[in-house]
């Protein structure tokens, strides 16, 4: 099985089987164990837990990034995780997105969702402007700022992508799995504290 | 057995939605002039029917243990029988082809290709989710997870995806426990059932008036839901069951539109 196809074949989910006993237990000792492997470091600073989660995750996440803001985003950028950066950083200050970067990020979603890849580069149109789509910290910045629009807006929509794309940095050929790669130690965080969440609520 | 024959045809695919959409024709006394049988078998229906005799889904929701193959016989339907799962296979197209009913129901078998679609029929879809806002294969795990609702649509299929002049839209509400033993409960059963009764919905409209009535469906406001992970059906599932009550009337029923 070729790179590609391993990687459809841990993100389809249309015909999953549901074990009601075990699964959410088994997800949550798996992803731990996932992390635990990965060598994923988790002292980020005050971890956004289940108390605590309705702060501005938006501040939260810049802080941990050493994210200036407000970010500006120039005329013609391409570079994927600046437009995320920046994205971030505008939910940090506004709790919102402007239309042309909530374009950006549901154009990404699709494309992850369909195509299970993100570039490193786009054109102003989404079409891809390099072939390079394995760095993990692309689809950690889209995990996370999806996991912040869920906050915002609690469209499932965008939770579930983030699940899938934690998935994928753990579990793929090229995952953050032995790299200090921060933005995927700030996914996983926030997954775990939306989960806790979701789980309880 | 006594029916009255409708003027629409049936694209069937042995599934436990089929079963659930003959249950409804079943109830209402009615039955499609002709069917296009894809000959393929069920899967999990030996597993549905052993936890269906548990749980009473024939009771309580449609008829599981229902045999395809003899209800088509006793309601004397013209039956194409081909032999592929694909609704965009050749041989599909060719029985379409000879079936004189120009209005088709879809049970499945993928998305409809545009030479499927170009046939000079339309297709009648049951869909599970309140269109246009719940849009996507699995929107119902969405809708259960949003704010505890069921819903499901039936329209005229296009091209595009969940798009369509709407026949009938049903709301439903739910107070039932999903016990750990229950694992095909909310896709098989659920889901048709559902589907079925939204479809009933549009063939009483049908049997009354003599057809279809329809009217545009509005621009989605928001994207189609994503097939959603495991993690998440899961979440919906102990939704539902944090607000069951075993006071209240237990099952799904019809809600307002």
């Amino acid at each position: 099985m070729n790179e590609m196809e391993a990687i459809h074949k841990l993100l389809r989910h249309s015909f999953s089987e549901l074990n009601l006993a075990h699964y959410i237990s088994n997800f949550s000792v798996s992803r731990e164990r996932d992390i635990k492997e990965s060598k994923l470091v988790f002292h980020v600073d005050g971890p956004p837990s289940t108390k605590n989660i309705a702060c501005n995750l938006g501040e939260w996440v810049c802080d941990q990034l050493h994210l200036k803001r407000p970010c500006v985003l120039l005329a013609g950028e391409t570079r994927t995780k600046w437009l995320l950066k920046v994205s971030i950083a505008h939910i940090a200050i506004s709790n919102d997105l402007p239309e042309e970067l909530q374009r950006v990020i549901d154009g990404l979603q699709k494309k992850f969702e369909v195509f299970h890849r993100i570039f490193t580069e786009y054109d102003s149109n989404l079409c891809k402007r390099s072939d390079e789509y394995r760095d993990p910290a692309c689809y950690a910045l889209l995990s996370i700022i999806l996991q912040l629009r869920f906050h915002g807006s609690g469209n499932f929509n965008d939770i579930n992508t983030a699940v899938k794309i934690n998935d994928l940095l753990l579990k793929s050929p090229w995952s953050a799995l032995g790299k200090k790669c921060r933005e995927a130690e700030i996914a996983m965080s926030l997954e775990k504290s939306f989960l806790e969440k979701m789980n309880a609520s | 057995m006594q029916v009255d024959r409708l003027p629409i045809g049936l694209l069937l695919l042995p599934s436990l939605r089929s079963l659930a959409y003959l249950s409804v024709m079943k109830e209402l006394g009615v039955a499609p002039q002709e069917v296009v049988l894809m000959n393929v078998s069920i899967p999990v229906l030996d597993a549905i029917r052993t936890e269906g005799r548990q749980y009473h889904y024939k009771e309580q929701f449609f008829d599981v243990d229902l045999d395809i193959h003899q209800t088509l016989v006793d309601w004397g339907c013209v039956t194409h029988m081909v032999s592929t799962g694909s609704a965009n296979d050749p041989q599909v197209h060719a029985a379409l082809d000879q079936c004189e009913s120009t209005q088709i129901v879809f049970t499945g078998g993928g998305i409809l290709s545009k030479e499927t679609l170009s046939r000079g029929k339309t297709f009648i879809h049951a869909h599970p989710g309140y269109l246009p806002e719940f849009r996507g294969s699995t929107c119902f795990y969405y809708s259960l997870l949003t704010d505890l609702s069921l819903a499901a649509t039936v329209f005229f299929m296009e091209e595009k995806i969940d798009t369509g002049q709407i026949i009938a839209r049903q709301r439903f509400r739910m107070n039932y426990q999903v016990e750990k033993s229950q694992p095909l409960f909310v896709d098989y059963i659920l889901d048709p059932y559902i589907r079925a009764e939204t479809l009933k919905k549009a063939l009483v409209q049908y049997i009354k008036k003599g057809l279809f009535e329809q009217k545009p469906q509005p621009l989605a406001a928001r994207p189609a839901y994503y097939v959603m992970h495991p993690l998440l059906r899961h979440l919906a599932i102990n939704r539902v069951n944090q607000h069951y009550n075993q006071d209240e009337p237990i099952g799904v029923f019809l809600d307002k539109d």
